[in-house]
């Protein structure tokens, strides 16, 4: 058997695959935070009240979960053959690689963040909702950080198979780790220890944001969290507002008239009168 | 102050809950200090837009048996989050107005801690302080010691009997039989979706239906 060891050391230093190393990094963020963002918006599509963006969200998850991803860049990389106004942006292999991974990536996390919108307590969004803030403010401030927390360690497992997906750009003659090792085995035919150099580098790229992540993971974790003092200064007067100052002596804060409600056949209010003063 | 008790399935938990629209009312309207606030799904003109039930609900404040404690934020970040989001006033002077209302439900020295460290109590003297916070008409309170453990019911209902001597208009679901009579101004006794009976404590301990008193028959009221 003949290994060369010195050619795999000496590819560690390699300019190209460092180079490399940089676009899978800048390839697999991109993908990863766009199919955040844009899987949250789907994965509340999902959950809407309104049946057409119910069914719109579904049909997309349907349709690029079951489309194999290598078929979907060299479909998106050949779209300006049919399309050539789609030339300038898609003859790019990054941009149509990009593209290609997001669309299919977008399906993928937005049911992971499926996951995390239903282990919101309904408690949550009610009392949100009773405090007088909107749908947006309560997906912003409540739901959204909450979810987040429960859905990354699942974001953190489908960064890594973001990574590994990349080498699959190869294919549209994107110069990622993968395709610069074919290329070089091409011209020397050292085949083992080119892959061996190329298997390092993808493992250096999943072992430091592994290793990332999981520190993220901790630094949300609230249950880590060390109370802090907080600084009082000088505190002002509370008294209770009385309602009836507002509406007048005499009025009542509030007022209910023939309250009536049903849950299917039953029915749980049969006409209430309750006045509040 | 008026407190609603009846047996469990009574739909005391519903009422309260129609009271700031978590549930919509089929029928019937609700008025908030004389203005209408409220209507049911099946009254003529359907129910009043959401832009009318946003104006109100910030005037209802709402305290749940569960508490609902945002669990992401410090206890003082959960007091400030609703006035800071609808613009009240600027940081610095919301946060020491939440400071003042923690220092008032006597939460002042955990106002750094995150809900999780704090007991049953503690959380819902915190939520009692939310929900002041957006300085509300009317306070709305779900049961507020149905899941506290019997040492910590004693002092969330001292704060809200505190409330209740400023004159807070406050409605108060309960099964806390001696306070609802000690410190309302009016009881309602409600079962299979009716109220039953309704008037002043004394008044209503008087005149008492048989089926309330066998409601009450174990209570020993003071």
């Amino acid at each position: 058997m003949h290994f060369d060891w010195h050619y795999a050391l000496g590819l560690l230093w390699n300019a190209d695959f460092w180079r490399a190393v940089g676009t899978v990094v800048e390839l697999s963020l991109e993908t990863w935070l766009l199919g955040i963002v844009l899987g949250f918006l789907v994965a509340l599509a999902r959950q809407s009240s309104r049946r057409y963006l119910r069914d719109a969200a579904a049909l997309y998850i349907w349709f690029f979960r079951s489309l194999p991803l290598l078929v979907l860049l060299i479909f998106v990389y050949n779209l300006p053959q049919v399309f050539p106004g789609t030339s300038a942006l898609l003859s790019n292999p990054y941009s149509a690689g990009l593209i290609a991974m997001v669309l299919s990536e977008t399906a993928y996390i937005a049911e992971i963040h499926r996951g995390g919108l239903l282990a919101i307590a309904k408690g949550q969004l009610e009392a949100g909702k009773a405090l007088g803030i909107g749908y947006r403010g309560v997906q912003w401030l409540i739901v959204i950080p909450q979810a987040l927390r429960v859905a990354l360690p699942t974001l953190a497992n489908e960064y890594i198979t973001i990574v590994k997906l990349t080498s699959l750009v190869s294919v549209i003659s994107l110069s990622e780790i993968l395709l610069v090792g074919q290329q070089l085995y091409t011209q020397n035919f050292l085949v083992m220890e080119t892959m061996l150099a190329v298997a390092f580098y993808y493992v250096f790229i999943v072992t430091v944001f592994s290793y990332l992540l999981r520190r993220l993971e901790n630094h949300l974790d609230v249950t880590r969290r060390q109370p802090r003092p907080v600084p009082v200064g000088e505190l002002p007067a509370v008294v209770s507002r009385r309602s009836g100052a507002s509406a007048g002596q005499g009025a009542f804060a509030l007022q209910v008239r023939g309250a009536r409600k049903h849950y299917g056949q039953l029915e749980v209010l049969k006409g209430i009168d309750l006045d509040v003063r | 102050m008026v407190s609603i008790i009846g047996p469990s399935g009574s739909g005391k938990t519903t009422l309260i809950r129609t009271l700031n629209g978590l549930e919509a009312l089929d029928q019937g309207e609700v008025t908030l200090c004389g203005k209408p606030f409220l209507r049911g799904a099946r009254e003529p003109g359907g129910p009043l837009g959401n832009k009318v039930h946003m104006q109100g609900i910030v005037q209802v404040g709402m305290v749940f048996q569960g508490f609902n404690l945002f669990p992401h934020k410090t206890v003082l970040e959960n007091v400030m989050l609703a006035p800071h989001h609808h613009g009240h006033a600027d940081s610095a002077e919301l946060r020491q107005l939440s400071l003042a209302l923690l220092n008032k439900v006597g939460m002042l020295e955990h106002a750094g801690k995150y809900p999780h460290q704090l007991s049953g109590g503690q959380q819902q003297r915190v939520a009692i302080a939310r929900a002041l916070a957006m300085r509300p008409a009317v306070m709305l309170f779900d049961e507020p010691t149905s899941a506290l453990d019997p040492e910590l019911v004693g002092d969330v209902l001292a704060v809200i009997e505190e409330l209740a001597k400023e004159g807070m208009t406050m409605v108060i679901v309960t099964h806390e039989m001696n306070f609802a009579f000690r410190l309302s101004d009016r009881v309602v006794f409600m079962e299979a979706g009716r109220i039953v009976q309704a008037g002043p404590p004394r008044e209503l301990l008087e005149q008492r239906s048989e089926r309330m008193g066998r409601f009450l028959k174990d209570v020993q009221l003071a």
